[in-house]
Order: C-alpha cells, then structure tokens, then sequence
C-alpha cells in the first residue's frame, strides 16, 4: 500500500473498506506511520494488531530514579572487596561526572536464589526470592550521559540531547489501548525533573500517545489523583448537560456536512463520561481485599507509597492500560549516592523490594505475568570506585537492569562487566538495544515503527539498535 | 564585506547553475568526445541548462516571456512565441529558430547583448538535433558520501608521546605578573628547568633586554610576552640542549609579530645552539635559529650559522604578521637543507626556490655540550622580531608528522588559530544533482497562466485555478460573512469578534468592507500577540532552562515581549531575522532603546533548552550550538542542518564540514557567564534605554573570541577532525572554486569582520539573494491561513520535505514579499484579498478527492489551538484582560523558584499550580516551563517548546473533554460568562441566549436554540439533584451548565 494521507484514510475506513484488510494493512510491512498514528475507525487509541505476534501485551516499568548501585545489587564483584581501597588497576572512563578514589567493596552480601542460582544482594532478599523469574541484564551501557537529566531521557526517550516521544508513547503508537475508558499509557509519581513531561511525553508523536500523569515525584502518592477525573457536578445534571452538548454537536455536524473530525470529538466526550465512570473504579485500590494490600505492604512503612503505586499499577495493567510505568523518583525517593551509600539504598530498598515482589506474585496469581512485561530500570549504575569515603558516582558505562514475564527468560543473568564492574565485558546492550528488546517482546519491530517528523522518519532506536535475542524465551 | 557579498551573490547565482564558468567548463568538456557513459541527460544538465538560464531566461522565462517565447521548458520551447515555434523536432536543428537566432540568420539576433560563442552555439544545435531531450530536475539528488575524515588528536607537549623530547617549554600563561610587568626571567616549565633570562644580563655580549607581560595579547586575547625590537632572552649555556650528532630538533612557537625595520635584517624567532659564536666554522654550525629574512620578502627561513650555509624554506612571512601564527620547524638527522621542513599555521611552507648558500655535504650543527635556546634580540649583529609570544617549545628529536599535527591541533585549540595543511577539512563538492532541488534555485517571479476570471479574481486565485479546475467541481461559493469574519478574526488577532464587530461586519456591504476589517485587525494590538505565538513555536521559546535543573529565565519574557512588539509595528521581516541572530552586533544605532531592543532580540539564541549541570562543559556548548544551528536553519532557512553534526546529511547535500562551519560561528558566541565553571549562569546584563529611564537587565549572549572547529567524527568532541573554517553552507558558495585560495583550501572570506561571522551569517540568510529565506517565510504565513503551507513541511524545504504543491504562487509570494520590503502585514493584505482565503469549508465531496486540502479549492476546517480556545473561553465569558502582558510571567516563576542561594533558580512552578486557573491574560503571557506545561495547554497539542514545533498536531482525546467538563478553568469562566449575561438587566432569558450565541459563536440563536436552552435552564432548576440549594444559585448554576456547554461545543471549538 503506498503512503496513504491520513484523511484519505479516515475517508476509507469510513466507507466501508473491510475491517479485516484494514488488519491486514495494519500488520504489513507498509503501514504508513500517520495510518498508525489515526488508527482504526480513526480513533488514534483503538488497538491494533502487532507488526508479528507479540510475546508481551502491557508493560509495567519499574523506574528507579537516581542511578542504583550495580555492584551492590545485581551484580556481584568479589574482587571489589578482595581489592577494597586499592585504585582501580584500570583506565578510568573519559567521562565521569566528578573523580572518584578507590576501589569500594560492596557493603551488602550477594546470595544465590531458586534453582537458578541467580546471584541478587541483600539489599532485594524478597525480589531475590523470585529470581527464577528475573532475566537480568548485567551489561547495560548508558553511553556518555553522566548527568541524570540526558541519562533519564536516554532511557525513557532514546535520546538525552533533543527532545523525542517516549517508550511509552512508541509503544501506544505501536499498539493502541485495550480498554477505551481508561488512557493507554500512565506515568504514576514521575519526577518534573531530570527531564520532566518529557519523560513520558509524546514529543512529536500526537499527543494522544502521551503519558498521563498521576502524581508527581514531589508530591505523597497517597494524596495525589487523576486530574478532570472527578465530576464536580451531579452525575445526572452532568449527563443532562452532555445530552445538550451532543444534540448542539449532531446539529452542527449536519449543518456542516459532516466531518469525521468533528465526530471524533463528539466521541471523545462520551468516552471521556465513561472514563469518568470507571476510572475512579480502577483508581481506587481500597477494592483490594485487606490480604492483597497487607502482601504489597500499604499502610505500612516504608513501604505504602511505592506500594500504592504497584497495587495501582497493577489494577491498571488488569484493565486494559498498555503501559505503566511506576516511579520511585525525585526528590521524594531517589537512589542518589554520592555519599553514605549503606544508607541511602538500604532505605530505599526497603520501601521498594516488597512492593515489587507482592507485584511479580500478584501477576502470576491472575495470570498476568506470562504477557505482562515486567521492567525494572534505573537510568545509570554507579561507580565501583568510592567518591568521598562512602558513596559512589553516576556510571552509565556498565549497570544492570532486569525483566521478568512476557518473553524473557527467567534465572538467568545477560552480558558480564569486567572483574570490578567498571565496563561491560561481555554482551553489551545500549540503550537502543534496551528498546529494541522491548519492543520486539510486544510485537513491534523497531526498525518499522516509525513516524514521519521534520522530514524524515524517527525511530524510537533512532539509527541502531539490535534486539538482545539471548533473553527471548 | 560589499565585495564579500557580492561573491555571496555570485554564489547564489551560481546555484541556480548559472554559473558562466561552469558553463565553459562544460563547453571544454563538450569539445572533447563525449564519454560513452555520458547520457544525454547529463549533457543537458552540465551544458544546456545552464547555457539557457545564463543567456536566455533573463528574458525568455516565467512572467519575462518577451515576444511571448519562454525557454524554460521543452513545451514551452515548442510551443514557441509570437515567431513561431523556437524549435521544431520535426526541422533540422539548422533551420529551428532557436539555433537560427543564436548563429544571427535572418537578422535575428540572440542573445542581444552579445554572440554565443561558437562553441555553445554548436552545443545548442547538437542538443535540438538529437531530440532536444529536457529531463526534469532529479526528484532526489543522492547525497555522495564524503571520504572518511581522519581524526586529528590534540596532543599536549607533556604527552608521554613528547613529553620525552622536550627540551624547553616557555608559556606566557604560566607567569603569575601583573599586566605591564616587565618579564626579566621567562621560566621554563619543561622540567629541565631551563629558564630564559634577558640576555643583557647573562651574557657578555648580550643585548637582549626583557619584554613585558600581556594578560591579553593580541595572540587570542591569551597572555604573551610583548616583544620590542631590543627584547631578547636566553636559556643558560650550563643546562645545555642534548642536540647529538646529526641532530634532529622540532621548534614551535605561537607569535602574534609586526614587520619592522630596526637593526639587521635577520630577525631571528627562535634558535638554538651559541648565538655569540656564528662563523667560527662555516662548515659546522654552532647554532640554527629560525628567522625572518626581511631582505628576501621577508622570507621564513631556518639556518645554521649566518651565512645561509644551511637553509631551508621560502615561504614568506608576510601574510602572517599581525595575525596568530604557529610557526614549526621539524629537523631530522643530516644536513639542514635537506632534512628540515617548516610549517606555518600546520600548512608547509615550500622548498626554496633560490640560491642557497648551504651545501648538501656539510654536517649538522655540531655538537656541543653547551648548547642553548635563544628568542628575539640576542647579540648585537641579530636583529629581532617584534610582537607577542605565547609559547616557545624545543624538542631534541623531529617530530614525526602525527605528533607534529597532534602538537599544532593541540596549540591550535589553545590559541584559536587559523590552521590549515591537514588540518583543514577540504571544500566539499556538490553535483550538478545535488543543487539542482527546487528550493536552491533562484526566485523567478512568474505570472499566473489562467485567466483572470470571477472565481479567480487575483493573482492567488489564479495560479490555483488549474488545480482547482482539474478535480472538476464548481468553484465553491465564499464562506458567509460571519464565518469569515470569525475565521480572519482568529486568524489575525487568536480571538473572537465581539458582537458588535460581527454586527458592524454584517451590516456594511460597501466594497470595502472585507479590506476595512483586514486592516482594523492587522492595526489590532491582538495581532502582534498572535503571529508572535506563531513565531515562538518556532523558536521554541520557553523561560525555563529544561534539562536538569529548570531554572527560570527571568528576562526571557522580554524576548517573547519584542516578538509581539516587532509584529505589530511589522518591522520588515530581513531585519527581524538580522537582530534575532546578530541584534547585538548591527552598528548602534544613536537611539539607546532601539539598540536595548536588538539586544534583546539575540535572546532567540538564549532561549533553547540547555544543561547546566552537565560536567563536561564544551559538550553542553556544543549541544546548546547545536540548538541554535537546528532552530536557525528550520526556522529561517526550512534546513534540517543539523542533521549534519554526526555525518554528512543523509539526504540534502549538508556536510558535517558545513554543519562544523556554522558551529564555529555560533561557538565563537557565548552564552554563558562562565565557560568552565559547573552550573554557571548564562549571561544577563545590563543595557541602557536613554532618555533618564532606568536601564534593563536582558538575556543576550556575548561575542567571543572567534574560534574556527574541528569537524567532530562522528559528533564525537573526542574524535576530531579537520578544521571547518566559519562560513555558509557550501551549497551556497561558488561550487567553481572560484573563492577558493591555495591548494583548494577555502580562505573562508565569507569571515571578513574580525567577528564571529554571525552578523555575516544573518545578513546572508536575509539576502534578497538567498533562495529559501523568502519562501520559507511566505509558506509559513500561508499555513497559517489556509492549515497546510504550500510546502506542507514548512521546516524542511529540503529533498525529504514535501514538494510544493504551486511552485510559481510560493514565488510569486515570495517576490512579492521581498517588493514590499519584507513587510509581513502587506503579505497577510495580499493573501486574504484572495477568492481562495474566502470560500466555505470544504463539503464532504470536495474532501474526499483531495482529503488534503492540497488544490486550495476550500477553506480546510481548523479546530482552536491551545492558546486560541483558553483566550477565547476567556474572551467570551468577559474574562479576559487585555492588556498586554510583561514580565507577569517571571514574577510568578520566581516567586515559586527554589532558592539555592545562587542566580540560578531551579523551577518549582507545579504544572497544577493555581496561576494556570486564575491568570486572566492572554495565554501568550502564561508562565512558559519546559517540560511542565499545564494542561490547558499540553492536553490541546500546544507547542513543546524543546524544539522547533513548524506546525502543531491536532488530536482529538477524550483528556481534553474531561479538562472542558470538569477543569476549574472552564466551569470557573462558565460561571463568569453565566453571571454577565444575568446581570444584563435589559436582556430577557430568550436575549440572553441570543446573547451568549454571538459572544461565542459569532451569530444570533436560530428560535430552536433559543427554546432548547430555555428548556434546558428550567429542567436543570427542577432537578432533584440541585434541589438542595436556594433558586437564584441553582439557576446560576443552570445557566453556568449551558454555558459551558456552548463553550465545549465543536461550532466554537472550530473555525471553518
């Protein structure tokens, strides 16, 4: 099919052009980007198939802001404390963000878990417990971006230095939302910093593929909701009044001819009454039994809030929603080490390891986990070198990430940094190939979802970007 | 700079293949027998076509077709003039006419002001004998890929790679004097420890005496030591130089020198070896300094002893005094005149071309155990140079040419210098292809070919008709006056006519009433405000900084301030490009508030989004550079330029060289207070307005010393490789090398100032010459009128945009822009005086065979931007405070802003934050944070001001219905628009209706509406669920409901 104008399009499926040759045209290889961007039946939401078939079909991202420490989480190094004090017997990168000293042994114990034996630290013991799930990517490479703002953005957009749509906005391109009363993609607790809206943004992708956004990084996720959500008016006068609005809108539309714009728009504020109807629903975790809240450890510090957020999250995901993605960030909660490390990320991974594990339990309890993607990400490790006495430095030239659920494999860890994990040795994924992977997983190829923008079209891998086939299942 | 642009100009011309040298090339190339792999195509291509634009399109082309013949297609060279067909396929190339007037038969004379020479002649009949083919320009010229770029890595002199051979290392920068001082001792800091002290006191025979330290010399305002002809220095014969046997030695020294003509003619630079001891043995040298010989043009020479016995290198000095220059000797083993070479700004200077006195045989300096370096004035017979020294360095070995060129990138960098040899990237070369894009060529100014008739009644009009005419509908009638006078109303100002106006429109059926309402809202102060909307989309204009840490621009708001107020006063839009890019730069003009205004104005560069914390520094430079480059060339020019920074353009012929040398001119600009400091902030200053007022604090970056860049591999700052020097794009230079200097190195005369280039660089991008600045900005206007530009990519003009769809109506606009003295208003006059601008929204049939609007046969349906629909709401309800906006907007930003202690204040402006309900202005004036726009704006597709945003997306989501229903915003101004029309006591329900529909929707209520929203009010009182509160609340409140209905509804929500 060649490249077909959007409204042309609109007009074809209008008339009648058949719903499965529009499935068809959707999956081949011809898709024009703006025929993905209108969707079906022009509603830019409306699921579609997948470029082949998908392995994942939600993503929940576990996003852990501020850089957590890879050698003292997921990746062990005994030689870091067989060598504790002595400099490193190597190059230290071109680029750190300030210098760093010696070597600093690991203050946490690493033990092996399941039958995998996969090596996790002291600092995760209850996501340890479910490491024959976990596929951990040991060999993440952030390229030169050693400030968290550029890091944040490369793994949340792609790129750190212009402004470009998320992962979560690519994704919802690629594949529209299952459910129409709920948006397709939400952002719970994301910073405004680092970064901010852009984040979870759509950039130059319609902004129908933009996050939306409950909650911030500087604000108690308890106290925080859905904003428009809540009718300030009676349901029946509110009813009443979009009765009135609709009957203008119809007279309007046969005034003028009709336009399939405008009937979307109609659409929009029916879909938006019942979003309002069934939102707060979804939204409202208390409908979890005392049991549930109690395994994800809400009501309970330090857990509640990042609890909250999965207990959501996976409401969210079980409804329909395409992509979440939960945020531990700033200035609220932030892995940001520079300084007295022991404490930093044993507070931290107190109020995270049972939230995630309850979540990873409670997917597979529902039957979730086996197309749901679980990630968990954070946008760069950090030095195995000290900075001052006891902290560690930004590093983006190694660091570790894990997947669980649709697709990968479990118990298993990808890639090796070297002995004191400075560099990746072995089974290097860059950013693009992160988002290739993840991709791929829910059905899209990388090189094929693409959008026309200023005259060329973008990729969320912009020129690279090679899907890591070792941790398919 | 006259002369500089009248190449430019000749640039240009020669763009549009015109170039007379090209055009005998080609002929030359004609004379030989065509290569078999020559198609005719490529003939035509090389030879005709710019034969004919050259000679006859002056005349015989577009709207100039004298005697009704235009030679600028093959049907219209068919079609021929009022003599007949110009050729004819079916005649012998002899008897056409076109060959019959250029061989001047028959008393036809063409071209008139001269004969063709013989050669084209016979070219030009070849071409109509063998068919006269006329391919059309290549759709998409392929980018060739420019060979692999050899990295170049700075290496310092304390590089272990050197760091062994260096003898002796003298920098100003070391010395810890005060500006003046006078410099007795010059310490070394090679380690060795060989200090230079004046000669007069350390040698019996020395003459030298210091010189005085230069904080900022003329050597890239770093520090020097200022050289008199008396200043001469020495290092101690007792820390002697191991120069062994055949010595090998490199010398390098950065010098700023002046020629002179005190004392003897030999001014040595530096030497090493006994200055006091010349010619005790011709045959062995004791020393070997490296001179200028004034005697012989002021010749740069290297000798051993003095009497020329050893010599090497011709090049004269000359055209290196009072410039930076980096002077290098390199000496391998055996006889001086054979061994050594000498490099001048890394270019190597020629062997000798004269007599030289040295001979092959004689061996190298001997060698002496107290052997020394010398500079300047030593001994009495030596004469010296005069001038700034930056640095002298001495190394015991000759450099192999990586470590020398590592050695001069690294000095280079250091001191700005100008370098060329290797380091300069070379020119890049163009197809014929290449340049042949559409948006390259050359404004012509054509003339519509339809008739003027009652549907096309303008020019406009009329080179739509064939489009129009083709999808065989009638001509659609004009859209009913109130419609119109809501489309010009948003279209001009981004508000609604009140009712009065829409009356006042309504009513007047004189001829001039459409013009009336046309100048009325250009005249409008509104108007600034929305084409300055328009314009900050695409500067992305922001007051917070993104990135990391937010912070406020408390000044931006007077950058967004001048846009509106250049708009209204509709300064002509070359000089509105020239004070964005180069306010600060244009001479002053004797009016303080004026100049204060074009300061401002630079803010476009400050704007973007920029890294505060980013530790590497030059990388956050470059990336800022890289901003300003990619907002510069879509903006202005509709280039992707900085497609280029990583490789070569993948589609438009873009280089990375080319990229290089506008980052070069944008670098040599800095907008930070401090360039190394982490976290500095950017510059603000202080600029007075006259007349007693009190001067203002702005946001403009400041010129700084100029700096030509590397080419970054790869845009890699790590990976660097040749030197692009300041200047256009290549594309728009002579593609003959016809301003190229030696050696096909591009003396980049484009930099003639002194300055930056940046000026240049502005006042070539809007020249009457350039071929894109005027179409891009006409297509942009265009857009905003009809919803789609002519080129509907209107940032990319490139081979990846969108092709025009009425190649002559963009230049015809565009000539028309230029003849009116760039003025914007009379192109707004100009477009909406069109048929085309006037007719109804296009009918379901009309969409469906040409769903893109692309014929212009109808007005495209526009729904409200984000800006229009707030202001509107605002307008409508009686909200609205019209008064122009100021620095409201950094006020609430900075009583938010986190105090850190520092000027930089981080954001903490919350996207919720009450000020996006309560602020009455017009959104133009709302707090603008990246990265955190509030809903009213991010949930309706407004501009994300991280980037150039040439057109807005228009999404339809059921957020945007839930902020209309259930926002503070939208129910508060319902309720503000309730209460007003209650409070008219002279209205009844049934006017007040009436009432509210021409307040939102510009038109009276039809009875059914009126009925409806009566009956409406009264269901909403009598329902249970608002039983609960007295009767005047509920029926506000009533009345509130159906207000916001009307304001949710797609009649006000869209403009047809």
């Amino acid at each position: 099919m060649p490249n077909v104008p959007r409204r042309e399009w609109l007009l074809q499926s209008a008339c009648g052009f058949g719903h499965t040759a529009l499935l068809g045209l959707l999956a081949s290889a011809q898709v024009p980007g703006e025929a993905r961007a209108a969707g079906i039946n022009g509603s830019p939401l409306a699921a579609r198939p997948p470029h082949f078939p998908a392995r994942a079909k939600r993503v929940v991202f576990l996003f852990m802001h501020g850089g957590i420490s890879h050698v003292d989480s997921f990746d062990p190094k005994p030689k870091l404390a067989a060598m504790n004090g002595q400099p490193l017997p190597l190059p230290k990168p071109k680029f750190e963000f300030a210098p760093t000293g010696n070597l600093l042994a690991s203050p946490w114990e690493f033990r092996r878990y399941g039958q995998s034996g996969l090596e996790v630290s002291d600092l995760f013991p209850l996501i340890g417990s479910h490491a024959d799930d976990l596929c951990v990517i040991r060999s993440m490479h952030g390229g030169d971006q050693v400030s968290h703002g550029p890091a944040l953005l490369a793994m949340n957009t792609g790129s750190g230095v212009f402004a470009r749509p998320s992962l979560g906005a690519w994704t919802l391109y690629g594949l529209g939302s299952e459910n129409d009363n709920l948006p397709g993609f939400i952002s719970l607790s994301p910073s405004l910093y680092h970064g901010g809206t852009q984040n979870y943004g759509s950039a130059f992708l319609p902004a129908s593929f933009q996050g939306t956004r409950i909650g911030d990084g500087s604000t108690d996720f308890k106290s925080t909701r859905l904003s428009n959500l809540v009718s300030a008016e009676d349901p029946s006068l509110e009813r009443r009044q979009l009765d009135l609005l609709a009957a203008r809108n119809r007279r309007h539309a046969t005034l003028v001819g009709g336009d399939p714009r405008l009937e979307a728009r109609i659409e929009s504020f029916e879909m938006a009454w019942r979003m309002q109807g069934e939102a707060p629903g979804v939204f409202e975790i208390e409908r979890e039994t005392a049991g549930t809240l109690a395994r994800y450890g809400v009501g309970v510090e330090p857990t509640d809030e990042y609890a909250r957020q999965c207990v959501l999250a996976r409401r969210c995901l079980e409804a329909g929603v395409r992509f979440v993605q939960v945020n531990f960030s700033y200035p609220r909660n932030y892995w940001d080490a520079h300084g007295d490390l022991r404490n930093n990320h044993t507070t931290n991974a107190k109020k995270v390891d049972q939230p995630i594990a309850a979540l990873l339990a409670d997917l597979k309890a529902r039957g979730l986990f086996d197309d749901t993607l679980v990630i968990f990400g954070t946008e760069f490790g950090r030095t195995p070198a000290a900075q001052g006495s006891d902290g560690r430095d930004h590093h983006p030239h190694a660091f570790s990430v894990w997947m669980a659920g649709g697709g990968v494999k479990g118990g298993v860890a990808h890639g090796q940094t070297d002995e004191f994990g400075y560099y990746v040795a072995e089974g290097k994924v860059t950013m693009p190939d992160f988002h290739a992977t993840i991709l791929h997983l829910l059905g899209l190829d990388h090189e094929r979802l693409t959008f026309r923008h200023a005259g060329r079209d973008h990729r969320l891998t912009d020129v690279s970007g090679t899907v890591v086939r070792d941790i398919l299942a | 700079m006259a002369q500089n642009f009248s190449s430019l100009g000749d640039a240009l011309r020669l763009v549009a293949g015109m170039t007379r040298v090209a055009a005998i090339l080609a002929t030359v190339m004609l004379v030989a027998p065509a290569r078999a792999a020559d198609s005719a195509d490529d003939s035509f291509e090389r030879v005709i076509r710019p034969l004919l634009i050259e000679r006859c399109h002056a005349c015989h082309a577009g709207e100039k077709a004298k005697g009704g013949l235009r030679l600028d297609s093959r049907a219209a060279v068919v079609r021929g003039g009022d003599s007949g067909p110009a050729i004819d396929p079916g005649q012998p190339a002899l008897e056409s006419l076109l060959i019959r007037a250029v061989n001047h038969t028959d008393g036809l004379e063409m071209p008139p002001d001269g004969r063709l020479p013989q050669i084209q002649i016979e070219a030009l009949r070849a071409w109509v004998a063998a068919g006269a083919s006329w391919p059309a320009s290549p759709a998409e010229p392929v980018a060739p890929q420019a060979p692999r770029q050899p990295a170049i890595e700075p290496i310092a002199p304390d590089h272990p790679s050197l760091a062994g051979a260096l003898q002796l290392w003298l920098r100003a920068d070391s010395l810890a004097l005060d500006d003046g001082a006078p410099v007795p001792v010059w310490p070394d800091t090679s380690g060795h420890g060989r200090d230079a002290s004046a000669t007069k006191g350390i040698r019996p025979d020395g003459q030298g005496l210091p010189g005085t330290f230069v904080r900022e010399s003329a050597i890239a305002r770093r520090p020097a030591v200022r050289f008199s002809t008396a200043t001469g220095y020495a290092s101690s014969p007792s820390l002697p130089i191991p120069v062994a046997g055949d010595a090998s030695l490199t010398l390098a020294v950065v010098v700023n020198l002046r020629p002179h003509e005190t004392g003897p003619p030999f001014e040595g630079i530096l030497g090493v070896g006994d200055p006091a001891n010349p010619g005790a043995d011709p045959g062995r040298p004791l020393a070997a300094v490296l001179q200028i010989n004034r005697a012989e043009e002021h010749a740069l020479r290297f000798a051993g002893g003095w009497m020329n016995d050893a010599s090497a290198g011709n090049g004269s000095f000359k055209p290196s005094f009072g410039r930076p220059t980096l002077v290098v000797a390199v000496k391998q083993p055996g006889p001086i005149r054979t061994t050594t070479r000498l490099f001048i700004d890394g270019r190597e200077v020629g062997p000798p071309s004269g007599e030289l006195e040295g001979r092959d045989g004689v061996p190298d300096l001997r060698h002496r155990t107290d052997i020394g370096a010398f500079l300047g004035k030593a001994v009495s017979w030596c004469g010296s140079i005069e001038g700034d020294v930056g640095e002298a360095l001495v190394f015991s070995s000759g450099l192999d040419d990586a470590s020398r060129v590592g050695l001069e990138a690294w000095l280079g960098e250091k001191y700005a210098l100008d370098l060329g040899g290797p380091h300069r990237a070379p020119n890049s070369t163009y197809t014929l292809a290449e340049r042949a894009h559409w948006a390259y060529q050359r404004l012509v100014d054509p003339s519509p070919s339809s008739p003027r008739s009652h549907s096309a009644p303008t020019a406009i009009d009329r080179f739509l008709a064939p489009q129009i005419e083709a999808l065989g509908m009638p001509p659609l009638p004009e859209a009913d006056r109130g419609t119109l006078l809501r489309r010009v109303t948003f279209d001009l100002t981004g508000l609604p006519p009140t009712p009065e106006e829409t009356a006042a429109f309504l009513a007047d059926t004189g001829p001039d009433a459409w013009n009336e309402v046309v100048n009325r809202l250009l005249a409008s102060p509104h108007y600034g405000e929305q084409q300055a909307r328009h314009w900050l989309d695409v500067v992305r204009f922001a007051e917070t900084t993104a990135n990391d840490a937010n912070a406020v621009m408390t000044q931006a708001w007077r950058y967004r301030n001048w846009v509106v107020d250049a708009c209204n006063r509709d300064l002509p839009y070359d000089r509105f490009l020239v004070e964005q890019l180069a306010g600060d730069l244009l001479p002053r003009s004797g009016d303080a508030a004026t100049d204060a205004a074009r300061t401002i104005a630079t803010g476009f560069l400050m704007i973007g989004p920029k890294a505060l914390a980013e530790t590497d520094k030059e990388q956050s430079r470059l990336d800022i550079v890289d901003d300003q480059i990619d907002v510069t060339g879509r903006a202005f020019l509709g280039l992707t330029l900085a497609c280029a920074r990583c490789h070569d353009h993948k589609f438009d012929c873009i280089r990375t060289t080319d990229y290089y040398a506008l980052a070069g001119i944008f670098r040599s600009t800095e907008p930070f207070q401090n360039e190394v400091r982490n976290a500095s902030m950017w510059w603000e200053y202080q600029v007075p307005l006259g007349d007693g007022k009190d001067p203002v604090m702005v946001m403009a970056p400041k010129e700084t010393l100029p700096r030509n860049l590397r080419v970054h591999l790869r845009g890699n700052r790590f990976q660097l490789g040749a030197i692009a020097p300041r200047n256009i794009p290549g594309l728009f230079r002579a593609p003959d090398g016809a301003e190229d200097g030696k050696d096909g190195e591009h003396p980049s005369p484009f930099v003639t100032s002194g300055g930056s280039g940046r000026i240049e660089l502005a006042r070539w991008i809007a020249s009457e010459q350039n071929p894109l600045t005027a179409r891009v900005m006409v297509n942009r206007i265009w857009q905003q009128h009809f919803g789609r530009g002519l080129v509907a990519t209107s940032d990319n003009f490139g081979t990846r945009g969108e092709p025009p769809t009425h190649p002559e109506l963009l230049d015809w606009l565009a000539c028309r822009f230029i003849e009116s003295g760039w003025s914007v208003k009379a192109l707004h006059r100009v477009i909406l005086n069109s048929a085309a601008y006037r007719r109804a929204a296009a009918p379901a049939a009309l969409r469906e065979a040409d769903p893109d609007g692309r014929t212009v046969a109808a007005m495209t349906r526009r729904r409200l931007t984000a800006e229009q629909l707030r202001d509107a709401v605002l307008a409508v309800s009686g909200g609205l405070d019209r008064v122009p906006g100021s620095d409201e907007s950094a006020r609430v930003l900075l009583e938010k802003a986190e105090d850190i202690g520092a000027m930089i204040k981080p954001n903490r402006l919350a996207v919720d934050d009450s000020v996006y309900t309560t602020f009455t202005k017009r959104s133009l004036y709302l707090p603008a944070v990246r990265n955190m726009l509030p809903d009213v704006l991010a949930l309706f597709d407004a501009a994300d001001p991280n980037g150039v945003t040439a057109l807005r997306n228009e999404t339809t989501v059921p957020s945007q219905a839930l902020f209309l229903v259930n926002s503070p915003f939208v129910r508060g101004q319902a309720l503000v628009f309730a209460r007003s029309l209650l409070a008219d006591a002279g209205l009844d329900d049934s006017g007040r209706v009436d009432r509210a529909h021409a307040r939102a929707l510009g038109r009276r209520a039809s009875p059914e509406e009126i009925a409806e929203a009566l009956a409406y009010v009264v269901a909403w009182m009598e329902s249970t669920a608002g039983q609960a509160r007295p009767a005047e609340t509920r029926r506000e409140e009533a009345w509130q409901s159906w207000c916001q209905a009307l304001l949710c509804s797609n009649e006000f929500a869209y403009l047809d």
